[in-house]
C-alpha cells in the first residue's frame, strides 16, 4: 500500500511571550491509504499540532508534510484553503457546525463551496443523512440539535465532498459514552464501504481501542512502543 | 462554482444579521434613523432656501433686473432708463420672461401739517406687479393706484399700515411728497391716499407705498416711457443667469436695430449704459447666507454619520471577536480569507440596504407629510422671523426633493457605513484557522 501521508522530520516551535514552546520535535511518520488510525497521547504532546499540520491549517517551522506528492506544508493562504477545501475533511472537538445554516445546509456546504448543483449535492448528502439517522432532522439549525447529532452532521459534511482524508480532533471528546461509541461505529463502517483515511487526534481508550492503528506521541515526539500516555 | 458560493455566503449574511435582532435593530434604527433625519432636513433645508429665494426676488423686484448702470448702488433719481412700449412687448416675448414690469422708485419724505414718515414710494402698473407680487392681496383698505388715475386733488398713493399710523391720517386724506427730482432739483408732489396695506412685517408696514407710474413720473419730473428699473419675473425652472443672458441679447438687439429708433438707448440725449443683474447679485447676503446654511448643514450631516459609522465599526469588531471560532471552522472548511471578509462585507451591504430603504421609507413619509401639511413658522414660533433681511413671518416651511442631492446623501451614507465594515472584515482575515479554533479553549 502507498502512503497517502508523509510526515518527514516535522519540527513546530511556537513563541509565547519571551518562551520557545517546541510542540513537535523531529517527528517522521507515514500514513498509507484507507487506514483508521487514532494519534494518541496526553495533553500537550503535540496531537493536534501534528493534526493541524497534516490538515493543511498551519505550516510546520521546518521539515515536511506531504499528501501523495503534493507538499502541502508550503501552502499559505488561499492555496492552502483551496486544498483544504478540495482534499481534507475536518471533524473538531466542538463547534462543527456553521450556526446560521440547518443541518442539510451544513452538510452540503463543502460542495456548495466546490459549486456542485443543488440536485447532485441534495443526492449525496440526503442518503447519508439517512444512514446517520438524521433525514428527519435535516432542516434543524445546530442549536436544535443534540452534541452527537451534530458531530454526526460533521461527519457527514466530511465524508460527502469525497475527500482524500478526514482529520478529527476529539471527536468524542463532549459526548457521552454511548454517543462516542455510535459515531465511531459510523466512522468506521464509512471508512470501510468508501476507503476514505480517517485520522484522529483522542485520549479517549475507547477510540484507541476501535483504531487499527496508533501513534502515540510524548512531548512532541513519537514516543516508543513500550512508553505509555501517562 | 463562483455563484453557489455567492448564493450560500448571501444566505449566511441574511441570517447572520437576524441573530442577535435586539443589536440588528438597534444598529438599523441608528442608521435609518440618521439617514432618514438627514433626507427630512435637507428637504426642508431645500424648501427654505427655495422659499427664501422666491422671496428675495420677490423683495429685489424681479429675478432679473435691469437698471442704469450705477442705479443698484446710488439710487439716484436721476438715474433713469428709457423703457419704451415696443421694448416692454419684446422682452415679455424673450425665452424664460414671464412679465415685466417698469417702476420707478422715490425715497422721500411723506409729510402732512402734523407730521412726516420717510417712505420708499414705488410707483407701478399694478396688473404687471402681480406675476411677482400682488399688492392688492396685502390691501385691507382702499384700492390700489390704476393706470390714468389721478387729477388736481393730487396722485393715489397706498401707504403702508405703519406709515398711516405715523402720519395720523386715513382714507380721502391728502399727503405731500418730498424728493430729489431727476433735474437735481428738491420737488414737492400732493398725492391722495386711496389704499391701506400690510405686508405683515412691521418695518416694511413702515416704509412702503405704491403709487401708478404717472404719479411717480409727476413726482420726480420723469418724461414719456422713463424709469428707474425693470423687474422681470422669470420661468424659475431656469437659472436666473439664463435669464440674464436672453435679457441682455434682447437689449442688444434692440439697440443695436431699428428699434433703438423708437427711444430707449437714450435719455434726454444722453446713450444710456444698462446694468442687467440677477436677483442673486442685487441680493448677495442671501446667496451667502444660502450657501453658508447648507455647508453647515453638510458638515452636521458627515459629522453625524462618521459618529454612526464609529458606531457601526465597534459594532462589526464584537460581532468578529464573538465569532473568532465560526471565522476559523469556514477557514478549515476551505473558505480563503477574502471569502470571510467578502462575507462580513456582505452582512454591512445588507444591513445598509435594509437601513437605508427603512431610512429612505422615513425620510419619505415626512417629506411628503410636511409637503402636504407645511410647517407655519409665525405659528410655531408666534414671532416675526428674519433671514438675511428678508421677513419670512408668515412663511410655511415645506419640503423639497431634490433627486440629485437625495441620491448624494443615500450614496454618502451607504459608502460610509461599508467603509466602517472594512477594518473587522481585515481583522477578520488575519486570524490563521489554528489559532481560531482553539480561541476558546
Amino acid at each position: 500500500m502507498s502512503a497517502l501521508i508523509r510526515v518527514q522530520d516535522v519540527h513546530r516551535t511556537y513563541r509565547q511571550g519571551e518562551i520557545d514552546v517546541h510542540a513537535l520535535r523531529g517527528v517522521t511518520v507515514d500514513l498509507d491509504k484507507g487506514e483508521f488510525t487514532a494519534l494518541a497521547g496526553p495533553s500537550g504532546s503535540g496531537k493536534t499540532t501534528l493534526l493541524n499540520l497534516i490538515g493543511c491549517l498551519d505550516r510546520p517551522t521546518q521539515g515536511r508534510v506531504l499528501i501523495e506528492e503534493d507538499v502541502i506544508s508550503e501552502m499559505t493562504g488561499t492555496d492552502a484553503a483551496n486544498y483544504r477545501l478540495q482534499h481534507i475533511g475536518f471533524v473538531f472537538q466542538a463547534y462543527n457546525l456553521i450556526p446560521v445554516l440547518t443541518a442539510r445546509e451544513n452538510a452540503e456546504f463543502i460542495l456548495q463551496l466546490r459549486g456542485v448543483p443543488p440536485e447532485v449535492r441534495k443526492a449525496t448528502v440526503m442518503p447519508l443523512l439517512e444512514r446517520v439517522g438524521l433525514l428527519d432532522m435535516s432542516e434543524r439549525r445546530p442549536h436544535e440539535l443534540s452534541g452527537g447529532q451534530q458531530q454526526r452532521v460533521a461527519v457527514v459534511r466530511a465524508l460527502a465532498a469525497k475527500p482524500r482524508l478526514v482529520l478529527a480532533d476529539e471527536p468524542t471528546a463532549n459526548l457521552d459514552g454511548e454517543t462516542s461509541e455510535a459515531l465511531l461505529d459510523l466512522m468506521l463502517e464509512l471508512n470501510k464501504e468508501l476507503g476514505v483515511t480517517f485520522l484522529f487526534s483522542t485520549h479517549d481508550s475507547q477510540v484507541i481501542e476501535r483504531c487499527r492503528r496508533v501513534i502515540r506521541l510524548r512531548s512532541g515526539q513519537l514516543a516508543q512502543p513500550d512508553e505509555g500516555d501517562a | 462554482m463562483f455563484k453557489s458560493t455567492v448564493l450560500v455566503m448571501f444566505l449566511m449574511a441574511w441570517r447572520n444579521l437576524w441573530r442577535n435582532r435586539v443589536r440588528t435593530l438597534i444598529l438599523i434604527s441608528a442608521i435609518g434613523g440618521s439617514y432618514g433625519l438627514s433626507l427630512f432636513s435637507m428637504g426642508m433645508g431645500d424648501d427654505m432656501h427655495g422659499s427664501l429665494a422666491d422671496k428675495a426676488g420677490e423683495i429685489a423686484g424681479g429675478h432679473v433686473l435691469v437698471h442704469a448702470k450705477g442705479f443698484h448702488a446710488d439710487r439716484e433719481s436721476s438715474q433713469i432708463i428709457d423703457a419704451p412700449p415696443a421694448l416692454l412687448q419684446l422682452l415679455r416675448a424673450t425665452p424664460g420672461v414671464v412679465e415685466v414690469a417698469p417702476r420707478v422708485l422715490i425715497a422721500g419724505l411723506l409729510t402732512t401739517s402734523e407730521s412726516s414718515a420717510p417712505i420708499m414710494l414705488q410707483g407701478v402698473d399694478t396688473d404687471r406687479e402681480k406675476a411677482l407680487f400682488d399688492p392688492t392681496s396685502k390691501l385691507t383698505q382702499g384700492v390700489m393706484p390704476k393706470t390714468g388715475d389721478g387729477g388736481q386733488l393730487g396722485h393715489p398713493i397706498v401707504l403702508g399700515k405703519g406709515v398711516m399710523a405715523e402720519l395720523s391720517v386715513k382714507l380721502g386724506d391728502r399727503v405731500v411728497l418730498t424728493s430729489n427730482r431727476a433735474d437735481g432739483e428738491v420737488g414737492r408732489a400732493l398725492f391722495l391716499v386711496t389704499g391701506v396695506i400690510a405686508t405683515g412685517s412691521r418695518d416694511l408696514d413702515r416704509a412702503i407705498a405704491y403709487t401708478n407710474l404717472a404719479g411717480a413720473r409727476s413726482a420726480l419730473g420723469l418724461k414719456g416711457s422713463q424709469v428707474h428699473e425693470l423687474g422681470i419675473v422669470a420661468d424659475m425652472t431656469l437659472a436666473s443667469e439664463t435669464i440674464k443672458t436672453a435679457v441682455l441679447a434682447t437689449l442688444n438687439a434692440w439697440d443695436s436695430g431699428p428699434g433703438a429708433q423708437k427711444g430707449g438707448k437714450t435719455v434726454a440725449g444722453k446713450t444710456v449704459t444698462r446694468e442687467v443683474l440677477t436677483w442673486q447679485q442685487a441680493m448677495p447676503e442671501i446667496v451667502g447666507f444660502i450657501e453658508i446654511d447648507d455647508a453647515f448643514n453638510y458638515v452636521f450631516l458627515i459629522v453625524l454619520f462618521i459618529i454612526v459609522a464609529f458606531a457601526i465599526a465597534n459594532s462589526f469588531l464584537m460581532v468578529v471577536m464573538e465569532r473568532v471560532r465560526e471565522f476559523g471552522l469556514l477557514s478549515a472548511l476551505g473558505v480563503t480569507g477574502p471569502r470571510i471578509a467578502g462575507l462580513l462585507i456582505l452582512e454591512t451591504a445588507v444591513l445598509t440596504l435594509v437601513s437605508l430603504t427603512a431610512g429612505f421609507l422615513l425620510g419619505f413619509t415626512a417629506h411628503l407629510a410636511l409637503q402636504h401639511w407645511g410647517l407655519d413658522v409665525a405659528e410655531l414660533y408666534g414671532v416675526e422671523m428674519g433671514v438675511g433681511g428678508i421677513d419670512m413671518g408668515d412663511m410655511v416651511l415645506r419640503s423639497e426633493l431634490r433627486p440629485v442631492k437625495w441620491l448624494t446623501a443615500t450614496v454618502g451614507a451607504g459608502t460610509l457605513v461599508m467603509l466602517s465594515a472594512l477594518y473587522p472584515a481585515w481583522k477578520a482575515t488575519r486570524m490563521a484557522p489554528s489559532e481560531a479554533m482553539r480561541f476558546y479553549e
